[in-house]
């Protein structure tokens, strides 16, 4: 037990004010949520009887306070996102660069049985409090969330998605993983610091190409005309009447239909108004591809695992960096 | 020279990520801003419209190619102006809290403070050149990004501008440097003092957009809506005037009035619909409003700093 306190010690100090200043700025960003948490549904439960995004007459004032409360609220939760690999990232970065910056990487891997044992002591420390800050960042946004669309099971739709929950938790590792990387690569801590930024955007950028690619072929296909509760979505376009699907893009930006069509009222599409009014020479209906509200949980649980493996394998790179890299 | 060259050797990893961004940044304001403007100039027919009548068959392919190619750059154009907005941010917060940060730390300070005249003069020496780095690279930033800022736009840029203008860049370089050096004084610590710089520029830009806002909202004034206000007015309320007194209400004030019928077109006869607002015209008095508001706040942090630095214990 000694021995735990003493790591923990130990390691805290290592990083005393990344910490003291991720736990403030977490903590203040959860005390705003959960404020705005407060205030809306304490507005929902004083006019249980109001829509808040249609108000009627008699709810306008509720309705008001409602939309500025949410648009607000919205402020910050459409940037939450940001949050976990931001958490992980300054966490990351300079476990190893400051050792190499300060030229007392020598000394502590001397120390130590091992450089890898050495890393994952402090890694271990540092995922710890990623752990614990993304994850109150995920409740946080969880509660936030729920107050701004009380009427909707948010556990099956995919409203906010990405900008709460336990996705936060695998982005923070993520980050982490890059961070320790990109440390022990360049071993100076603010060049790793912002080429760090640029690693991550490039891995986020490339789980939002790459997540629908994956779904692509799991998605379920819908129309507009029926109610489709909170989905994620994946594709919009037009199958033609050959069974062809093309997207909105592929339709118009690959000349394969004027650049204005006509829908009838049937939902059909018309390359000329003259052909909608005949009911001629249709072109085909709209299609949408989505996965299900009620996947939701399995979706996130995917992509958490995904970020966090990611993270994982990151770390496992830097474990080999360090154990090869000259301590200079 | 001397002091350039020093500033290169102390903060080199920085200055050349920075640089190199910088430089990629440039590049694809003016290339996407370029592309742009060649893309309408190629088909000018279809760009220089003035009705909303569907297109003739004949034009439909050379437009709807032309469109499309314009709507491509300004999805990618619209990465880069994000770029330029960060642009400010990320000089200051990098190269600001090492300047001192990094000596104190190092346990430098002593030696470089003891061997210079002065610290204010070592510090005139070592944060000249920065200074003139963050100036130099946002004036480069600003330049390049004015093509790109009108075809994001449609027009001359008003406040829903992606691109920040040359004043704004300037002034929130200068900001957030400014709150950059100081942390690194007072923290001693360079990466907790990034960290610090970071949290504090956002809160503070937080914190000027919320009070720049509320002064715009109170200056708002009831245009007519679809009429005299031209795209990119920032608009705060909607209502109705009274034709003959010129009274002016909001739209929620007059639905709540007795009698109302809330399901009968607006405007009722008599009345006219009206936003209170701030027109686009006054764009570019708001925009050097924020940038003398922001360059003081610089000015007042810097003035800190400098006396912070005099007074540091090492």
């Amino acid at each position: 037990m000694s021995g735990v306190l003493t790591w923990a010690r130990l390691s805290f100090r290592l990083q005393r004010l990344e910490i003291l200043l991720l736990g403030a700025a977490v903590l203040v960003a959860s005390g705003l949520m959960l404020w705005w948490a407060y205030e809306l549904d304490g507005i929902a439960k004083a006019y249980p009887d109001c829509d808040y995004f249609d108000p009627a007459l008699a709810c306008q004032e509720a309705g008001q306070r409602f939309s500025e409360t949410f648009s607000t609220a919205e402020i910050i939760i459409r940037n939450t996102w940001v949050a976990g690999f931001a958490v992980g990232l300054v966490l990351g970065v300079p476990l190893v660069a400051r050792e190499i910056d300060h030229g007392t990487a020598q000394l502590a891997w001397t120390i130590g049985r091992s450089r890898v044992r050495w890393l994952i002591g402090r890694v271990a420390f540092a995922a710890l409090v990623a752990i614990v800050l993304a994850a109150l960042l995920a409740v946080t946004t969880e509660v936030l969330v729920t107050t701004m669309l009380p009427d909707i099971d948010l556990s099956r739709d995919f409203n906010f998605h990405g900008n709460r929950g336990p996705l936060i938790v695998g982005r923070a590792m993520l980050g982490l993983g890059a961070g320790v990387l990109v440390g022990a690569l360049l071993g100076r801590q603010l060049p790793a610091l912002l080429l760090g930024v640029f690693v991550v955007g490039g891995l986020y950028a490339a789980s939002w190409v790459g997540f629908p690619l994956w779904y692509h072929s799991e998605a379920d296909v819908a129309s507009m005309d029926e109610y489709l509760g909170g989905p994620l979505w994946i594709e919009s376009g037009i199958e033609l009447t050959s069974g062809e699907r093309l997207t909105w893009s592929e339709l118009y930006g690959g000349g394969r239909a004027p650049l204005e069509t006509y829908q009838a009222d049937d939902g059909t599409y018309y390359a000329t108004l003259a052909d909608a009014e005949a009911e001629r020479n249709p072109l085909g209906r709209d299609y949408i591809l989505i996965i299900p509200g009620e996947r939701y949980n399995e979706i996130v649980a995917r992509e958490t695992a995904v970020f966090a493996g990611a993270g994982l394998l990151l770390i496992g790179g830097a474990a080999a960096v360090t154990r090869r890299r000259r301590p200079s | 020279m001397g002091a350039v060259h020093l500033a290169w050797k102390l903060q080199r990893w920085e200055v050349a990520t920075l640089i190199g961004f910088m430089v990629a940044l440039v590049v694809a304001l003016v290339v996407i801003g370029w592309r742009m403007e060649q893309i309408q100039a190629a088909a000018p027919e279809c760009w220089q419209r003035d009705t909303d009548a569907p297109l003739p068959a004949a034009m439909q392919d050379t437009c709807g190619a032309s469109y499309q190619a314009h709507s491509a750059m300004r999805e990618v154009g619209a990465y880069a102006a994000v770029g330029s907005t960060l642009a400010p941010f990320l000089f200051g917060v990098i190269l600001g809290p090492p300047l001192v940060g990094r000596e104190i730390e190092g346990r430098t300070a002593g030696i470089a403070w003891t061997l210079s005249r002065s610290r204010r003069r070592w510090l005139a020496l070592r944060a000249g050149p920065v200074v003139g780095l963050v100036l130099v690279a946002m004036v480069l930033v600003g330049l390049a990004g004015t093509t790109l800022a009108r075809q994001l736009a449609g027009g001359e840029p008003g406040f829903g501008s992606l691109v920040p203008p040359l004043p704004l860049l300037l002034a929130r370089g200068a900001l957030a440097l400014a709150i950059g050096l100081l942390a690194g004084v007072v923290i001693g610590r360079t990466f907790p003092a990034v960290l610090a710089t970071a949290l504090a520029v956002g809160l503070v830009m937080i914190a000027a957009s919320i009070g720049i806002d509320a002064w715009m909202a109170a200056e708002a004034r009831p245009i007519p809506q679809f009429g005299d206000m031209a795209g990119g007015s920032k608009i705060y309320n909607t209502g109705l005037r009274d034709d003959d007194s010129g009274k002016v209400i909001t739209l929620q004030q007059y639905f709540t009035s007795p009698g109302v019928d809330d399901t009968a077109e607006l405007p009722p006869p008599g009345m006219t619909l009206v936003a209170w607002s701030v027109p686009a015209a006054d764009y570019p008095m708001w925009m050097w409003r924020e940038a003398a508001l922001l360059g003081g706040g610089a000015a007042v942090i810097a003035f800190a700093y400098v006396g912070a630095v005099g007074r540091r214990a090492l």
